[in-house]
């Protein structure tokens, strides 16, 4: 298991361009921050974090296939190997769940810098990093779920997206409207994603190292 | 000691079954996997490595069975795969330090050794090597990791024949200790000529025969003449048949049983491999023709 993480993390730092882009935009973020004004602060922290996310995201390898080669996945090569499926799945629940505390951070610390800066946009920050959170980790369970069911990484992730919708919808929803009211995701949302969740690390750990 | 068993190994899909499956590979030898396309042999290659689940049966690789120790029997095989795909993204040097840690025996010197003595530069992208390239790369990445078991899928298609001649000389080399046994699938039955103790035959997801190279030799013979002599196969036990207006061919089983007087006229040859492949699989062959085997 040590071993599968310590091979991501040597393979992740072969993607040294991607992982200067990750840091460049988060330094970019927190500059901006520091020196725009309140009025398009908010847009600019989502834009921003949303594109570095989505760096993040390629650079973790979420949804592209390992080799770039049609209908072959990580999965399918490194099994190969003296790894077990069982020890492949513990890889990508750690691995994807650490996609998730990744954007928290790319979210949470421009979030910081904003709200100590403006003390007036501070409702929208934990709304907006809550928001992410849920909407990353019922996105990640319905990855494993799809992953399970259609058997392609990519096809997984678009078709977990679109699952995932309603809630990313809602969560836009609860940010527009936070520096209104200051309103919080519900529990029932947040009990719905962590669901989600939790099914998605079983089919991955039970079901899937039991098929082919 | 047996390095390789296996004992009545099924793997079921819709349109397509491994059944039964039974041989094994004592150390030291060289076991050739034959058998046309589709025929199972990738099947049960991957069966064997667990990288698709059995349906039932067993597979012992030195001792240990290849689902409950399947880490200790993967770190035992070395393998060469069609179209593996390593890391396409890195380089060569890169996919023996990723993947090659997951090895208990692996040596990074005796890598780069390989990848020299192949003419393969460590710095070049995998991705960027040709067909016969990823065969090199794969062998010396195998050979790497001291396998006590190579496991061969059509290694030698797409190779120059010096390299095949060489991949063939290395094989040689490496059974020399008769401490490592090879599984080695292939089209080019010559090959096997060269290298193969034993040979299996699988069609349509099932063992025809499974024994050495000389047994299966003693065992079968083409018998060959005018069509005015065929009457006198009739009694044979011919398990393939080719013919025309003027003369037939038959692949005769059990053909040290037969007495002068039954082959008068006739030619009898040993079949190569490649013979016995293509008398038992083309249906062209043996289209029409009662097979009485």
């Amino acid at each position: 298991m040590l071993r599968l993480l310590k091979f991501e993390i040597n393979e992740l730092s072969q993607r040294k361009g991607i992982l200067r882009i990750c840091l460049s935009s988060q330094i970019m973020l927190i500059i901006l921050i520091l020196t725009l004004p309140k009025e398009v602060l908010l847009t600019v922290t989502m834009a921003f974090s949303s594109i570095t996310s989505m760096f993040i995201m390629y650079a973790l390898d979420v949804t592209k296939s390992f080799s770039n080669t049609p209908g072959t996945d990580k999965r399918k090569l490194l099994i190969s190997f003296p790894v077990t499926r069982r020890e492949y799945a513990f890889r990508s629940i750690v691995l994807y769940t650490a996609y998730i505390g990744a954007q928290v951070v790319v979210v949470v610390i421009p979030a910081l810098i904003a709200a100590i800066k403006t003390p007036g946009i501070l409702v929208v920050i934990p709304v907006l990093a809550l928001g992410i959170i849920i909407s990353l980790g019922a996105i990640v369970g319905a990855m494993f779920i799809f992953s399970f069911v259609t058997g392609t990484s990519v096809k997984s992730a678009v078709l977990s997206i679109i699952a995932i919708m309603p809630l990313f919808i809602y969560v836009g929803y609860l940010i527009g409207y936070s520096s209104v009211d200051g309103k919080l995701p519900s529990i029932w949302i947040c009990l719905i994603a962590l669901l989600v969740y939790v099914l998605g690390v079983f089919v991955e750990l039970v079901v899937t190292p039991r098929i082919d | 000691m047996k390095m390789l068993e296996v004992n009545n190994l099924c793997k079921k899909y819709k349109k397509f079954a491994l059944k039964d499956i039974n041989f094994s590979i004592e150390e030291g030898y060289v076991m050739g996997l034959i058998g046309k396309n589709g025929a199972g042999k990738t099947t049960l290659i991957k069966t064997i490595m667990n990288q698709i689940l059995k349906t039932s049966g067993e597979v012992i690789v030195n001792g240990w069975d290849n689902v409950t120790y399947e880490k200790k029997v993967k770190d035992m095989i070395g393998f060469v795969l069609v179209d593996f795909p390593y890391l396409s993204g890195t380089t060569l040097l890169n996919n023996g330090l990723l993947l090659g840690s997951y090895y208990s025996e692996w040596n990074q010197e005796v890598f780069i050794e390989y990848l020299q003595r192949f003419k393969l530069n460590p710095e070049k992208n995998y991705a960027e090597l040709s067909k016969g390239m990823k065969t090199k790369f794969q062998l010396a990445f195998a050979l790497a990791h001291n396998p006590k078991l190579l496991v061969l899928d059509e290694p030698t298609a797409g190779l120059d024949p010096i390299f095949r001649r060489e991949f063939i000389d290395i094989l040689c080399d490496l059974i020399r200790d008769e401490k490592k046994s090879i599984l080695f699938s292939t089209h080019i039955t010559s090959d096997l000529d060269k290298i193969a103790d034993y040979i299996t035959f699988i069609d349509k997801g099932e063992i025809i025969f499974s024994d050495s190279k000389e047994n299966i030799q003693d065992k079968y013979h083409i018998v060959k003449g005018p069509i005015s002599s065929f009457h006198q196969i009739s009694n044979m036990n011919y398990v393939g048949l080719k013919k025309n207006e003027t003369y037939f061919e038959a692949l005769i089983l059990d053909a040290n049983t037969l007495k002068e007087d039954d082959i008068l006229g006739l030619n009898m040859i040993i079949p190569k491999l490649e013979d016995i492949m293509l008398f038992m699989c083309n249906d062209n062959i043996n289209g029409g023709v009662s097979n009485n085997a």
